[in-house]
């Protein structure tokens, strides 16, 4: 399919004649001019899509420390394609749709949806991939994924549709209770076919995107915004590629209208598997056979639409025969019959159903069928005027399902009040009463009762929404129980206002167990901020979940902004939150505690201040001592002489421990410590355009302390470090064309444990490295670089001297197409030598507005040690 | 084969689009028109309310599941990041305050990648987090030390076509820049007052050929880096009239124009790529971030008034 519709991309861009009509609708060609920018536009075929392909290879051979060796490899890609456009009073659209996955598991492995679409006046015909969507009626119904071909006409009084397709896979339908999480919930099936799946929780269907995510590949469905609590009933129905028999869909609609409030309609549909080889495929079933079979469905409608009724009616019949093979009659003929009407009669509005089904009708690609029904349905409604209304609707079902009798009966009713200017109000009433679990088919006798006010506000500066529903699950059957949900949310907010910003919400939640359990849980947000003028900001926020089985959380927040003066300003924020936390021996309460401070004083333009603070620590409430502490501060100076130079100077302080755990009751032994003080010098400058320096001398000393007794007396190993660097970056632009980056690098790195200082790591190392830079022409740009460097480990007595020249190629095309290419090599003198290529190619090319494509290619291939690695990453971005 | 046979079709289209585009026409004068169009959003912690929020990023490929054209917001007030679909439609949220993986202290940047992942920084958290496209944890980025720093405020995101990750490293004064594994590649910047140096950067954005623009908050301006993070360009000075910055806070750009949240006149203003003033929308309250959709559309996060403002822009 993909290569019919290659065959008709390129008929449609290689024909001249045609092309001839054909212009980019988009932006062809763009330049600067005094005012606005100059475009050109241009109509016609519209060629629309997106193309997202990313690929990696990582492969190593040999050993290297922190990588597997193997290869791996990934994909995805996503495309769309959408091309339309009109010849010969032909309108053409095509459409590909495809995901691919491998080496990942979050896509499904291969998805295709392809489809032609041509259309002339009235007649409509439709190649491909396609959902059947004979969705009018009830009984004579198709709503699968097909692969095939479809032909629609409509042409006033009367019209068609036909169909021939292969089905993409075969149905199931399975329905279960939820969890009480998101999921993800796996089918049983799969693959599952793209877009075949039809999701609902407790009879609402689902959108995917918005309430679910699917994995086609692995089968699983994870709902996204909220979890399904174990009284939910999820019901999926899906495809999944596999059929064992040659099959075939056929289907032909025909509508007429003789006069134009009535429409009469006649559906035929066939979905039955093929004989031929059907008996070579049966005997070969080891395990369970599946005969093959032959499935019809013939269908009469009807709607009469007018002012005062609307009425809709059914006769349907379905001819199975279950097994194709046999030479005894196998057929089952089933029959249905239904009748809808609602009617509005000025104020007053009136619904009636019935539904009368055989138990032999199934209707086609009906996985579990309800046979046997008999429905019926009573509503009346009162609307006088747009404020008010109510409505009320009894409904009763009786229906046989795998062997199992349903009989359920729904009552509701509903008013709502929407007085302008006023607060609107809804209330609703359900009760539904049901004799059988809906997923176990179990007898239960059960009761469910609804009530639900909802009320929302705006007027001025303040919104409001508030509602409240009261709930009752009564189960009769096998012992009598109930369970009282109560539940109350109410939000209320100032909107608009520039100084001021009040928001709050509260959700309560009561929930009465048939063991006498009464479980909570309430949730407290309340935020304000005030803002009396721009330069100040103060704003103040507490939230409170309490959860009578997960305990109580509680967050204080309080952040301010304030820039008094022109050369002052500081911000700052604290947070306190308030939880259990467990210990291994209690759960105890704690009071975490962070904040972040931050004062910036510039009292001339060339100089400036800034002092960090931010504690973050927990606090054992009962022993009023810290489990935890990280509390970092920061002193900044920089002074700016003149616009193109900025000297700095950075102090900081960071303390950090942890209690030992199991110390109960005192927490008071710390398990661990580090405490580090750093100072960083930096001079910065770029006096000329041609010239950029910059210098920095880094010290750092690290102290920590370990326990390494459990038991008293408590014992700690020591730790010091120090660390310094010196560094020297110079950037010269020698012309415009000539260019020279240099860095030098001293580095000296000691670590000792107890008194000693340089026990565990004493090294010195100077790094010295030079790149030269050409850019030849707007085209090109080469470069040579070299690295340098000698690394003395003192306590292996040991001289490394490492050597890395290398050189670049960057090629630019406009700004269409830019390619960079590296390559180093490094070899190094030690003990151990070791030698190194490393080769990097870096590509980007806008095939056009439209086309990016993007290469990122890097191998190292190491002597001594022996190994290569290869890693590849690449994108092709197509938007159309 | 047959994939490759499309991928050809595709170029073969386009360049025949180019060539098409050859074709002599009439060149037309035009500039840009805006509009204001919905908002999204009420204060408060409710679905599709929002507190503060400071960041906007769409998904501009992949499908539904994926979040084509869904909006993902930092809500900082809350705590928490938000998809909504182009329709202001609530579709999940994730995070709540902690320091934990997953959780966040006054999220403010965001950016959406083209492998579908999601990347948010924490001012407050002083840190990057990368998330999937549902909002599961995959990792931190950036986590150690650059240039003898580590990340302090980080605010905006961006992502550039090759997947390089760039962070407006706001309270260190510089642009931080990661490859798409999380490979640090380099550092543009320090604090000061000529080109190539920042005062609390709080926004960067990269356009389709890869040069970065950042909004140099404290300096009123923005500063035009090309790939390598050298100077090219800079525009804007403190002030209140037409092309003049106040703080702003928020940048986007597509391949005619730069859009500036000018947060501090509380208004957005649209520039050519060369820096050319061109049109101004205010009636803002504190616009912090600012996204770009398909068909000229604009989102700005009106943070003081709590939601997503859309714009229309139409030339």
């Amino acid at each position: 399919m993909l290569f019919v519709l290659f065959i008709l991309i390129s008929i449609l861009i290689t024909n001249s004649s045609f092309a001839q009509e054909i212009t980019s609708p988009e932006v062809v060609g763009i330049s600067q001019e005094s005012k606005g920018l100059v475009l050109s536009k241009s109509e016609g075929l519209v060629i629309k899509g997106s193309q997202s392909i990313a690929f990696s290879l990582k492969s190593l051979s040999g050993s290297k420390e922190g990588y597997a060796p193997g290869t791996t490899q990934a994909r995805e890609e996503t495309l769309r394609i959408n091309i339309s456009g009109t010849a010969d009073d032909t309108e053409i659209e095509a459409n590909i749709y495809r995901t691919t996955a491998t080496g990942v598991t979050q896509i499904g492995e291969e998805n295709e949806d392809i489809s032609i679409r041509l259309r002339r006046a009235n007649t409509e015909l439709y190649l491909g991939d396609f959902t059947a969507e004979l969705t009018e009626t009830e009984f004579a119904r198709l709503d699968k994924v097909l692969s095939g071909a479809r032909v629609k006409g409509d042409y006033g009084n009367w019209g068609f549709s036909a169909l021939y397709s292969s089905p993409k896979g075969e149905g199931k339908d399975k329905k279960f209770y939820g969890d009480g999480t998101q999921g993800p919930y796996n089918l049983d099936f799969t693959p599952v076919v793209i877009d075949s799946e039809r999701v609902s929780v407790d009879g609402r269907l689902n959108k995917r995107g918005d309430d679910y995510t699917i994995d086609y590949q692995a089968g699983s469905v994870t709902f996204l915004n909220k979890v399904i609590d174990a009284k939910s009933v999820i019901q999926i129905y899906y495809d999944y590629r596999q059929t064992v028999y040659s099959h075939a869909t056929y289907g032909l609609r025909a509508f007429s209208k003789p006069i134009p409030n009535l429409k009469l309609a006649f559906t035929y549909l066939d979905d039955s598997d093929n004989l031929s080889g059907a008996a070579e495929i049966r005997s070969s079933m080891s395990q369970e056979a599946i005969d093959p079979q032959s499935h019809s469905v013939i269908g009469f409608d009807g709607t009469y639409i007018s002012e005062y009724l609307t009425l809709n009616a059914e006769l349907a019949a379905s001819n199975r025969d279950l097994n194709l093979l046999s030479v005894s009659s196998t057929k089952e003929l089933g029959k249905a019959a239904k009748l809808h009407f609602t009617s509005a009669l000025g104020a007053w509005g009136v619904e009636g159903l019935f539904k009368k089904v055989d138990p032999n009708f199934v209707a086609i690609a009906e996985v579990d069928p309800k046979q046997d029904v008999w429905e019926y349905a009573g509503a009346l409604s009162y609307r006088p005027n747009p404020l008010f209304g109510t409505q009320t609707r009894y409904y009763s079902q009786r229906y046989l399902q795998t062997g199992v009798l349903y009989e359920n009966v729904d009552k509701n009713a509903k008013a709502i009040l929407t007085p302008e200017g006023l607060p609107s109000l809804e209330y609703v009433f359900s009760e539904f009463e049901e004799s059988n679990d809906p997923v176990t088919g179990a007898s239960i006798k059960r009761v469910i009762t609804k009530n639900s006010v909802e009320t929302i506000y705006q007027r001025g500066f303040i919104a409001t929404s508030l509602k409240g529903a009261v709930e009752e699950w009564l189960n009769r059957s096998p012992s009598e129980e109930v369970t009282d949900y109560k539940r109350i949310n109410f939000g209320l907010a100032t909107v608009g206002f520039e100084k001021v910003t009040f928001s709050s919400n509260i959700g309560l939640e009561d929930r009465q167990e048939p063991a006498g359990l009464k479980p909570y849980r309430r949730t407290y947000d309340l935020k304000l901020s005030v803002s009396p003028t721009k330069h100040y900001f103060l704003s103040s926020a507490f939230s409170l979940v309490d959860d009578s089985q997960e305990g109580q959380t509680n967050v204080t927040n309080l952040a301010y902004k304030a820039e008094p003066t022109d050369f002052f300003k500081t911000d700052g924020k604290y947070a306190i939150t308030s939880v259990i936390e467990e210990f291994p021996t209690t759960g105890e309460a704690v009071s975490k505690q962070t904040g972040s401070f931050s004062f910036d004083l510039r009292p001339a333009r060339y100089l400036r201040f800034r002092y960090l603070y931010k504690p973050n620590f927990t606090q054992i409430m009962r022993t009023q001592t810290l489990s935890y502490n990280n509390e970092k501060q920061q002193v900044e100076v920089n002074i700016i002489p003149v616009k193109y130079a900025v000297l700095g100077a950075i102090y900081k302080l960071g303390r950090t421990y942890n209690i030992y755990k199991y110390d109960f009751p005192n927490y008071q032994v710390k398990e661990n410590s580090n405490d580090t003080d750093s100072v960083l010098y930096t001079i910065k400058t770029a006096p000329l355009p041609m010239l950029s320096t910059e210098y920095n001398y880094f010290q750092e000393n690290s102290y920590a302390n370990t326990l390494t007794t459990t038991q008293e007396p408590y014992l700690y190993s020591r730790g010091r470090g120090i660390r310094r660097q010196v560094d020297t970056l110079i950037k010269t632009s020698l012309s415009e064309q000539l260019s020279i980056d240099s860095r030098y690098t001293f580095e000296k790195l000691d670590q000792g444990s107890g008194e000693a200082l340089s026990d565990v790591l004493d090294t010195k190392s100077h790094a010295l490295s030079v790149k030269f830079i050409w850019n030849q022409s707007s085209f090109w740009t080469f470069s040579v670089s070299s690295a340098y460097t000698r690394l003395t480990d003192y306590i292996l007595n040991q001289v490394t001297y490492t050597f890395s020249p290398g050189f670049g190629i960057i090629y630019r095309l406009g700004e269409s197409l830019r390619v960079d290419f590296e390559y180093t090599y490094s070899k190094s003198f030690a003990g151990q030598e070791t030698e190194r290529n490393n080769y990097t190619l870096r590509t980007k090319y806008a095939v056009s507005e439209f086309v990016d494509l993007i290469l990122r290619a890097q191998q190292e291939i190491s002597r001594a040690p022996d190994y290569r690695l290869t890693d590849i990453v690449g994108n092709v971005e197509i938007k159309l | 084969m047959r994939y490759l046979f499309l991928i050809f079709a595709l170029l073969l289209s386009s360049n025949s689009v180019f060539a098409m585009g050859e074709i002599p026409s009439t060149p037309k004068l035009i500039t840009p028109e805006a509009e204001f169009g919905r908002t999204f959003g009420l204060p408060g912690s409710g679905d599709a309310q929002f507190y503060y929020p400071h960041d906007v990023d769409l998904g501009l490929i992949g499908d539904m599941k994926t979040g084509l054209n869904n909006l993902f917001i930092t809500d900082t007030g809350n705590n928490r990041v938000q998809r909504l679909d182009e329709d202001g439609g609530y579709v999940y949220q994730f995070g709540s305050f902690g320091s934990e993986n997953g959780k966040f202290n006054a999220p403010v940047g965001i950016a959406v990648d083209f492998n579908f992942r999601i990347y948010v920084s924490e001012k407050d958290n002083d840190r990057v987090q990368l998330f999937d496209i549902q909002g599961n944890f995959l990792r931190e980025v950036a986590t150690s030390e650059y240039g003898y720093k580590t990340i302090d405020d980080p605010s905006g995101l961006a992502v550039d076509s090759l997947g390089n990750l760039y962070i407006a490293d706001s309270g260190n004064d510089r642009v931080l820049k990661f490859s798409d594994t999380g490979d640090f590649l380099g550092v543009v910047g320090s604090f000061g007052y000529g080109a190539g140096f920042f005062d609390r950067p709080a926004d960067v954005a990269v356009d389709r050929d890869n040069y970065v623009y950042v909004a140099d908050t404290y300096n009123h301006r923005i500063q035009k880096l090309d790939y390598d993070g050298q100077p090219v360009m800079m525009f804007g000075s403190f002030g209140s009239g037409p092309g003049e910055l106040s703080f702003p806070q928020g940048i986007a750009v597509d391949n005619l124009f730069v859009y500036v949240a000018d947060t501090g006149n509380n208004r957005v203003q649209l520039f050519d790529k060369q820096g050319k003033f061109l049109l101004m929308a205010g009636g803002l309250n504190m616009p912090t971030g600012i996204s770009l959709g398909s068909g000229g559309l604009v989102y700005i996060v009106d943070s003081g008034n709590h939601r997503i403002q859309e714009l229309k822009v139409s030339y």
